[in-house]
């Protein structure tokens, strides 16, 4: 039996030989029309988007992969990793193996999020493979309530509020170069989200709102006043662009979106990618489900994507820098700021915990020995929050349009919080109440160890195998002693664990460097 | 309309749509019940699982899911003090205080009924009036959500019992922490300590899970409270119909707050419950049962909780605008599915519409029946033995933390929350303040400055409904504390007298 596999195997790989050079000049194909990359997909393949679920980059991201999925045979799944304006969701992208299982959906702002937090490396560290389409941004009012037209924002008084989101992000750089070039002065009030600065004008709280085009279909009294590109929007005709209201150097005002993995992604996998891409794109579902949102639906390849990035970037540097975003911009001066900065706050940091420890060392032997685990928590609080006014010490300060500032209320809520802490302390020392009953601090100590050694070892053994000691040897030390029942606890946790949240929900559980 | 509704009805009531409805609210009960899982985690997570059906069927079945989680969130948080959602720690207070005390059935009944009829009053006020709650919503100035943040946060003076400087000590540590991440008007890097993790914050589901789920068990580990509630015992029955008629005004209250509320974009379930367990609580004639396992109080914040989701849906279905950030995934699934969220939904699709209508109050109907018979299941959860118990909260909270963002860094931050709640409770500092500054902190803070940005500082003032909410909050802070300094001193007047004597 064992010879008869042996030789099928033989005779296999003398026909995969054979076969080689037959088909070198020609490209191999899977039955999908995709190009063969052994070992490639070997999973399901993970688009990651970096904003909560909803946005535009999502649904753009969930368009793609449900065709994605059906022109390659292979289930595509979109993950949600928000935070940072997407640099979170880089650098998971960049920890894991350049294996072309996870791919990146990429717009503009990230660029604008990078030069603003210091973190251009990140633009360097990826391969921007694919830009896919753009939509101009334009100038939308309340035309019921508000300025019906271009002319009538153009005369309203000074100091108009614009609507819109992001301090630094794209759409507040554009609103920055259109006030600029059409001599509005203006004021970018930020909103957390598109939708609820749209609600904004829609309440008549602002002069206009840059946003998207598909923005305008919200409610018929939402009027596009002016549109940042080349030509009107086949979808809008009667909305004029900046350059027919006689402002040039706007036609170019407007949020790309695209694709971008690890550099070291191998060349195979990479034009595995631009095939499908271009399968995706050329299904007119595609196109189909884009239609009257305005969207321009273009194409371009890496090398065309990477010279937008890098001409973007430079932008981006410039108008951040103009605004003063960029990082570093703000530094303050004195001794008690130098003990809110590194290195000194570490200083102070560390000085305030030897203050704490003596304390944990006298306290016991005075007479405030039974309150004396309040008391060190109550010091600690003060500790936390002196530290934390000396930090807000770095912060930008006020200025006219931001009068409350980044400062405003992080110190109001220390300054509220140190003198409450201070009066509990004394009525903490005044009044000698009874102890109350902790239970066993051993024994919490000993599971605790437990606890964060599990946690530690889950980067190495991954969290199978350390599920699978630290379960039963808590349950045990807790005192339970039936092993039957905790090896079915644990099985059954374990392949709960595997098989509802791995692979039915792809919520992924903690990777170890050897399983 | 009411053709509409019931050409809707029609639509739904056929085999397909019902085991939709069923499958949304079961999976959703069972989502939301996860700790990590969110809502709106929940229906992205089943986005990909609609492509192939129906839009009308998609949303049935997302919007069932929606519903299922909201609720879902209450049954961890009244059983093992894990909520799986910012709203449901209100319902936590005393939903885990009557499970402590054995009474795990009468919480989860009554947290069921009260969600059940919660989300159906939502959802008729949707079917009604959506239309002009959405126009009365977008004139809201930030200056308004600010006094609505304050309104939500003088629930203080009702959550704060006996010691009201630690409820307002831990309070202010939860604005503290909601104020750590990039400042999300000047863009600068607040408490961040460089690490690239913090820059949105702290996640709130890891913080949640830490501050309450883990205390708990550090707490329980501490002390080796490691009995079992024995469910079904005496003081243990499932409630009967007098227990619900008693509550009826809580409920009718509460429902109609978290509706109202839900409807503002971006204000969220959790400051209506909050505000109507402050309300329930002062209108109640057992003031000192709350927080010691008050059914009122689990039905002020299930009510409300659940009533929010058909205000969130006011804004999506009238404007296209997203209420809250579930709503915000159920935009984003209509689009995958080629349909226009907001007004030309009605005109382009009316049946659609009145489908989902239709689907959302048989949904409360289904929930109500799901709900019941999974109670007497869910309150087996209180026999499992507490070491048994203890360990798996603890692997549950690591995936539910890890799950948020795939870091360990919300792990470890999910422990260190962990820490801070057991050693705050060690010391008697209440818990649901610090997730009450935690959520309402940046509301309060971007909404502050943005009115002040737009209409400098006299806004507060000027704005009729702004002056009215700021001294209704202000009364909702300073009348409950007068009264306890009050009861206080004839306390110790009488204290005095009796010692004289």
């Amino acid at each position: 039996m064992a010879s008869r596999c042996a030789n099928l195997l033989l005779l296999f790989a003398l026909l995969h030989a054979a076969s080689g050079p037959a088909m070198a000049g020609a490209e191999v194909v899977d039955p999908n029309g995709l190009p063969v990359v052994p070992g490639f997909p070997s999973q399901p393949i993970r688009l990651i988007v970096y904003t909560s679920p909803g946005g535009l980059i999502d649904v753009t991201a969930r368009r793609f992969a449900r065709l994605a999925q059906e022109h390659s045979g292979h289930p595509f799944a979109v993950i949600n990793r928000p935070g940072g304006g997407g640099i979170v969701a880089f650098e998971e992208a960049l920890r894991e193996p350049a294996d072309g299982h996870r791919f990146l959906a990429v717009t503009r702002s990230n660029i604008s999020k990078m030069v603003a937090t210091g973190r251009e490396d990140l633009i360097d560290r990826l391969h921007w493979h694919a830009y896919i389409m753009d939509n101009a941004h334009v100038l939308l009012t309340n035309a019921v309530e508000g300025p019906g037209d271009w002319e009538a924002l153009r005369s309203l008084p000074d100091r108009q509020l614009w609507l819109g989101v992001d301090i630094g992000g794209v759409k507040h750089v554009s609103g920055v170069k259109i006030a600029e070039a059409t001599g509005i002065d203006m004021r970018w009030i930020p909103y957390g989200s598109g939708g609820e600065a749209v609600a904004a004008l829609l309440g008549n709280l602002g002069a206009a709102y840059l946003g998207n085009p598909r923005d305008a279909l919200v409610s018929e009294r939402l009027r596009i006043v002016a549109v940042a590109a080349e030509e009107r929007l086949p979808e809008f005709p009667d909305a004029p662009t900046f350059a027919e209201l006689g402002y040039d150097g706007l036609e170019d005002e407007l949020i790309w979106r695209g694709f971008a993995f690890r550099t070291e992604v191998p060349d195979p996998i990479r034009d595995w990618y631009t095939a499908l891409i271009k399968r995706v794109l050329e299904d007119p579902r595609w196109s189909g489900s884009w239609a009257d949102e305005a969207v321009n639906l273009r194409y371009r390849d890496a090398a065309e994507f990477a010279r937008i990035v890098e001409r973007d970037r430079e932008e981006f540097r410039s108008y951040l820098g103009e605004l003063g975003l960029l990082p570093d911009t703000y530094r303050a001066e004195g001794g008690l700021a130098a003990m809110g900065r590194a290195p000194g706050l570490y200083g102070t940091m560390g000085g305030s915990a030897l203050l704490l420890a003596g304390l944990a060392i006298y306290l016991p032997r005075t007479r405030y020995r039974r309150r004396s685990g309040q008391l060190m928590l109550l010091a600690g609080f003060a500790g936390v929050t002196l530290v934390a006014l000396l930090m807000t010490l770095h912060l930008p300060p006020p200025n006219p349009v931001d009068p409350v500032g980044s400062t405003g209320l992080p110190r109001l809520w220390l300054l509220l919080l140190l003198p409450l802490l201070l009066w509990q302390i004394g009525y903490c020392l005044r009044n000698d109440t009874e102890a109350p009953e902790h239970g066993d601090a051993m024994r919490l100590g000993v599971a605790l160890s437990l606890f964060i050694g599990y946690l530690l070892l889950l980067p190495v053994l991954g969290y199978l195998i350390s599920t699978l000691i630290y379960m039963p040897t808590l349950i045990w030390y807790l005192g339970y002693r039936s092993w039957p029942v905790i090896a079915v606890l644990t099985v059954a946790w374990l392949l709960f664990s595997e098989f509802v949240f791995q692979r039915l929900l792809l919520v992924d559980l903690p990777r170890g460097v050897l399983f | 309309m009411i053709e509409s509704l019931f050409a809707g009805l029609g639509t739904v009531f056929a085999i397909l749509p019902l085991l939709t409805v069923v499958s949304g609210i079961v999976l959703g009960i069972l989502i939301g019940a996860m700790p990590g899982l969110s809502p709106s985690m929940g229906v992205a997570l089943m986005v990909p699982f609609t492509y192939s059906m129906s839009p009308t069927l998609a949303l049935i079945l997302l919007v069932g899911i929606y519903i299922g989680s909201s609720y879902g969130g209450s049954i961890t948080g009244i059983m093992v003090n894990a909520p799986g959602t910012p709203s449901a720690v209100v319902t936590a207070i005393d939903g885990y205080a009557l499970t402590k005390k054995g009474q795990p059935s009468v919480a989860l009944g009554t947290s069921i009924v009260a969600s059940s009829f919660g989300g159906m009053f939502g959802t008729l006020i949707l079917i009604c009036f959506s239309v002009p709650l959405a126009a009365l919503a977008v004139r809201f100035h930030p200056a308004e959500y600010f006094a609505f943040a304050l309104f939500g946060m003088a629930t203080i003076a009702t959550l704060a019992g006996d010691n009201w400087v630690k409820a307002f000590i831990a309070m202010l540590l939860g604005l503290v922490l909601a104020t750590v991440g990039t400042d999300p008007i000047s863009g600068a890097e607040r408490f961040t300590f460089d690490l690239l993790e913090l820059s949105d914050g702290f996640m709130l589901i890891p913080a949640l899970i830490g501050l309450f789920a883990l205390s708990e068990v550090f707490s329980g580990i501490e002390k080796g409270d490691f009995r079992v509630v024995r469910a079904g015992s005496l003081h243990d029955r499932w409630p009967r119909f007098g227990h619900y008629w008693n509550l009826k005004w809580v409920t009718l209250r509460s429902s109609a707050i978290g509706t109202l509320v839900g409807v503002f974009p971006g204000a969220g379930a959790t400051i209506g419950s909050f505000i109507s367990y402050g309300m329930a609580k002062r209108f109640s004639r057992d003031k000192e049962s709350f927080g010691q396992g008050s059914p009122e109080g689990v039905t002020a914040s299930e009510a409300a909780d659940s009533g929010s989701v058909g205000g969130a849906m006011v804004p999506l279905l009238a404007l296209g605008i997203p209420g809250s950030a579930t709503t915000a995934v159920l935009i984003g699934a209509m689009m995958i599915h080629d349909l226009t969220p907001g007004p030309q939904l009605f005109v382009r699709n009316p049946e659609m519409i009145y489908a989902i209508f239709a689907a959302m109050l048989v949904a409360q109907f289904v929930l109500l029946f799901v709900g019941l018979a999974g109670g007497r299941l869910w309150v087996r959860v209180a026999e499992i033995p507490k070491q048994l118990l203890f360990v798996l909260i603890t692997t549950m909270a690591l995936i539910g933390a890890f799950a948020v963002r795939n870091a360990m860094f919300d792990v470890f931050c999910c422990v260190a929350f962990g820490l801070l709640g057991w050693i705050m409770r060690r010391y008697g500092f209440p818990l649901a303040p610090v997730i009450l500054g935690l959520v309402l902190g940046m509301i309060a803070e971007t909404n502050f400055r943005r009115a002040i940005m737009m209409d400098g500082p006299t806004v507060f003032f000027t704005r009729p409904i702004t002056a009215t909410l700021l001294l209704l909050a202000l009364l909702a802070f300073l009348v409950p504390l007068i009264n306890r300094l009050r009861e206080r001193r004839a306390e110790t007047a009488s204290e005095e007298k009796r010692q004289a004597a």
